[in-house]
């Protein structure tokens, strides 16, 4: 293919890219089932997609996937919602409130650089291993960087909105919310999906090292069990879920967002 | 005289500003562990932690660990970079390529590739080389989207100007379109490398026998609590450390930048 004109890149349309999508998702599967049946890769590593597929539907229908899933998904939702109300409102009082960013800002500043993989040890040790310390592992892995994206959102408001909600009467709440929370939405939004990417990291390696259900226990569990077929289905599940979650996501958002010039 | 006490108070009480809630948390903390507020053995005091840190690096075995989970960060992340930014490029500059690179990186964005350990590990085995491959897929996808961006930006007028001296294409992507994604990649890179840090460590806890990870999850198994929050300190300054030396590497190579 011929190097495009030098003008910045026309953007595909939507249609391109779902033909585009489904042609790279069919070569991969096709790969994957010949490599395996080839022998190429040994069946133990790698089984068949077709015969991943078929525990996959098993498990769908016996209701097996649907209640792992229900159990990710449910730490996963109370985490990240708790983590949205509680961050959004840190960031834009922050924002608007001095003494708040000198209290807060320098804690915030000692804590950022601390890897989200080091708060599932310290939360198994203070909360357990059940569901409740799996919630509060999302809330605190997504919190900061929705916290630091309310944060810049409200700080960088554009003034005249503020002088002219004031002149028409608005206090102080009401312009919280009707000017500067929803200025400061497409910058939320952002940092709500970073936390949102990252919430199925430490969601899943946390499953994965305190097990007691949930789809990353279902992938070691099973892997520990030598059922290697369960354990494709399962990781094929929490791609297949993340990635769906994060699309709705990006679809409510640019619902939410159509009034901005750039949605995330 | 006067006006220099003044000014050196005000100095002063700005960087009281800046670290009072971080001394006053330090204390509280310190004071709930000592007198036993809270319970040490759930939240040991910040000077045990420091110290025990110490104690843990004169020892040699948390320096050991933590150069295996630097290896596996350092090597993962060279070949994301090495394979990463070539892909965004070449991404940038053909339809092709653009066109079935998009649909993957759609779909692989948002997954947690943690996922994979399993994968990893049936195909790479418990040391190195499984981490490696996770640090890579996890870095690689940052870089590639951040490099895309970048070479987009391009300005027209600079790569008709290599063009029309004479450039090769080659040239162009190397002296022209690399330089002008440079500031966007070094953002892509800081991200890359943030999260490699997460998911080296998370890796090490689920299947390791070496690294700063597994230090942290086996002192929690064993109840060596002490050890669960220097292994934590440890894995921040890392973390800290590893930041630092991007946003060097940033000065350094985008001096030109604005």
């Amino acid at each position: 293919m011929r190097r495009r004109a030098d003008a910045a890149v026309r953007p595909r349309s939507n249609r391109d890219s779902r033909i585009g999508g489904l042609i790279s998702l069919v070569i991969f599967l096709v790969t994957w089932e010949i490599v395996t049946t080839t022998g190429l890769v040994p069946d133990d590593v790698l089984p068949r997609f077709s015969a991943v597929a078929t525990t996959w539907w098993d498990m769908l229908v016996s209701g097996e996937l649907v209640r792992q899933a229900a159990s990710s998904l449910s730490r996963q939702m109370v985490g990240f919602t708790a983590a949205v109300v509680f961050g959004v409102s840190l960031g834009i009082v922050m924002a608007r409130h001095r003494a708040v960013d000198d209290f807060a800002g320098p804690l915030i500043t000692m804590i950022l650089p601390i890897p989200k993989a080091a708060l599932i040890p310290l939360v198994m040790l203070w909360f357990g291993i059940g569901d409740a310390a799996k919630t509060i592992i999302v809330f605190l892995g997504t919190i900061l960087p929705i916290v630091i994206s309310a944060y810049h959102g409200a700080a960088s408001v554009d003034q005249v909105y503020i002088w002219s909600a004031r002149s028409m009467g608005d206090d102080r709440p009401t312009l919280l919310w009707r000017v500067i929370f929803r200025a400061a939405l497409p910058e939320i939004m952002a940092g709500m999906r970073m936390g949102l990417i990252i919430s199925f990291i430490v969601l899943v390696g946390a499953e994965m090292l305190a097990g007691q259900g949930g789809l990353g226990w279902l992938v070691f569990y099973s892997l520990d069990n030598g059922a290697y077929r369960v354990t494709y289905a399962a990781m094929l599940t929490i791609a297949a879920v993340s990635f769906g979650y994060d699309r709705l996501f990006l679809l409510v958002s640019r619902r939410v967002l159509h009034w901005a010039e750039q949605s995330p | 005289m006067n006006v220099g006490y003044d000014r050196l108070g005000r100095l002063l009480l700005l960087r009281m500003q800046r670290v009072y809630s971080v001394l006053l948390v330090l204390a509280v903390w310190e004071w709930a562990a000592r007198d036993s507020v809270v319970n040490p053995f759930l939240l040991p005091a910040a000077s045990d932690v420091i110290v025990n840190l110490w104690r843990l690096v004169m020892e040699g075995r948390l320096l050991f660990h933590a150069s295996e989970s630097l290896i596996r960060v350092s090597v993962g992340l060279v070949l994301a970079v090495l394979i990463g930014i070539p892909l965004g490029l070449v991404k940038a500059r053909s339809r092709l390529a653009d066109a079935t690179l998009d649909p993957v990186l759609a779909f692989w964005f948002p997954v947690p590739k943690v996922g994979l350990i399993p994968l990893a590990m049936l195909f790479f085995g418990l040391g190195h080389g499984s981490k490696i491959a996770l640090v890579f897929v996890d870095a690689l996808l940052p870089l590639v989207i951040a490099t895309y961006h970048g070479a987009l930006r391009t300005d027209d007028r600079l790569v008709w100007s290599a063009r029309t001296m004479g450039d090769s294409e080659l040239q162009i992507l190397w002296h022209v379109v690399l330089p002008a994604a440079l500031p966007q990649i070094f953002t892509g890179f800081r991200l890359a490398v943030t999260v490699s840090l997460l998911v080296v460590f998370l890796a090490e806890m689920v299947a390791s026998s070496s690294g700063l990870g597994h230090v942290m999850i086996y002192a929690l198994r064993t109840l060596e609590t002490k050890d669960v929050f220097s292994a934590l300190v440890a894995m921040s300054l890392m973390a800290f450390i590893a930041d630092w030396v991007v946003l060097a590497l940033r000065r350094r190579f985008l001096a030109w930048h604005a």
